[in-house]
């Protein structure tokens, strides 16, 4: 790390943390205010921002997750090149990009349960599951999901057993991770399109299983 | 050393937020809660072309607001709050620019005025869909080769990795220091954050995933002895 060395210790970061607090204290109209200066300044533009909101609203969310998982149990070749690379696999379904440049899929079993947290932020694989709910950003779930995995599955209705290992991925790094639920049975006869609609958001962040047919 | 976002394993929070009906989860939460969620967002990634910081510098800012304040702050209001402290840091407002604006809006006066010189570099519509799909991928080339591989026991260092910045950026939670565990998979060279946050540059490392057993973090106790928790970790955070 040669270009490490050298670096003068600087302080300046540590003197912009509390601007903030110049700013009206409602959330509401701090939000207003700062769009009003930022608008004005051509920092942002409008119509960007109707732009930013409606994909993510409406065109990227766990829907595309779905279709990724649906594939995967539909097509055996194919499950084998998403949990080799994942990123190129999910490329072929167009999902690409913000917050999903680096994939990794892991695979649930009978013998491992896989559950995806970011204990340090709200890091979530964008592309395929959307912006991430409310809970997944909590303290309660970033906060106990490493320490009493089991405790927390419960309370999302998820009882496993004993004789499941239990693999929680903290998500520290730019790397992206997508639970493979296992494919429920009885859905033998199923087509690929059935199948996505069993796909829940919670069964790929593994909080969850999918739900089975009617 | 730590800061108040690092909270792996904090004991103390009660149950998961999660709306349920007759026991039962339910998933069916709008993608943005409130109008003001929705801007603060698209505000934030917006901003972002203009002031053309590293994901690991926004993180930074969020999690170095004041421990009251990150606390005490819903998510969205964590982002704006960060936000504007980025954008004062980087010059692109100053000081006067947010007292203003906060008299204006005090006095119900916020006025959105014709913009005719919008900043170069400010993201347009058109641009929405590409600009997402492209993303910043962290992968760099490492020019040696990887210090551990996988399968190899290792262990984390004791302390912040962070040599150039005290109370600087890292991304080895506190939960995990001076833990052994292994390597499950290795992810080739990646932007180290511990000097993106700072402006410091790429300086790639080899990044792992290292998997710790439950027991080894927490100590003994009831479940599954195999039970584990999977951390990707630099190569600077491992020895």
């Amino acid at each position: 790390m040669s270009d490490k060395k050298n670096v003068e210790h600087n302080n300046d970061d540590h003197h912009h943390h509390h601007d903030h607090s110049l700013l009206p204290e409602e959330p509401e109209l701090r939000v207003k205010a700062i769009e009003t200066l930022l608008l004005n300044k051509g920092i942002i533009n409008s119509d960007t921002l109707n732009e930013l909101i409606d994909t993510y609203e409406n065109k990227i969310g766990p829907r595309n997750g779905a279709k990724v998982v649906a594939k995967a149990w539909a097509d055996p070749e194919y499950k084998k090149r998403l949990l080799e690379n994942a990123t190129k696999a999910i490329e072929e379904l167009s999902y690409t990009g913000r917050q999903g440049e680096h994939m990794v899929v892991v695979e649930n079993t009978p013998e491992v349960h896989n559950v995806v947290v970011c204990t340090l932020c709200s890091c979530y694989p964008w592309p395929v599951l959307g912006i991430p709910p409310t809970w997944y950003k909590s303290d309660e779930y970033r906060s106990r999901t490493v320490r009493e995995p089991r405790k927390v599955l419960q309370e999302f209705g998820l009882e496993l057993d004993l004789n499941t290992q239990i693999k929680v991925w903290d998500s520290t790094s730019e790397m992206r991770y997508l639970v493979l639920p296992m494919r429920p049975v009885g859905t033998e006869h199923l087509s690929e399109n059935e199948l996505e609609s069993l796909v829940t958001r919670n069964s790929m962040i593994g909080t969850g299983l999918p739900e089975t047919p009617k | 050393m730590t800061r108040t976002h690092d909270m792996g394993g904090r004991f103390g929070d009660g149950p998961i937020p999660l709306k349920k009906i007759d026991g039962k989860v339910v998933d069916d939460e709008p993608v943005f809660k409130t109008n003001w969620h929705a801007k603060a967002f698209a505000i934030t990634v917006a901003s972002a072309s203009v002031g053309k910081w590293s994901i690991d510098k926004s993180r930074f800012f969020r999690e170095s607001l004041p421990p009251k304040d990150y606390a005490k702050f819903d998510y969205y209001e964590k982002w704006s709050s960060a936000l504007i402290n980025l954008l004062v840091e980087r010059g692109l407002i100053n000081k006067n620019d947010l007292i203003e604006i906060t008299k204006k809006a005090k006095e119900d006066n916020l006025e959105v005025i014709q913009v005719t010189d919008e900043h170069q570099d400010v993201l347009k519509a058109k641009d929405v869909a590409i600009t997402l799909g492209r993303g910043g991928p962290s992968a760099r080339e490492v020019f040696h080769s990887p210090k551990f591989r996988v399968g190899q026991e290792v262990r984390t260092i004791n302390y912040s990795p962070n040599k150039n910045i005290i109370g600087g950026h890292t991304r080895l939670p506190i939960y995990a220091r001076g833990k052994k565990g292994k390597v499950i998979l290795h992810h080739k060279g990646h932007v180290l954050p511990d000097a993106s946050a700072h402006d410091l540059g790429d300086s790639p490392e080899h990044l792992y995933t290292v998997e710790f057993l439950s027991t080894e973090l927490w100590g003994d106790k009831d479940g599954n002895q195999k039970d584990s928790i999977c951390i990707d970790l630099w190569e600077s955070y491992l020895i």
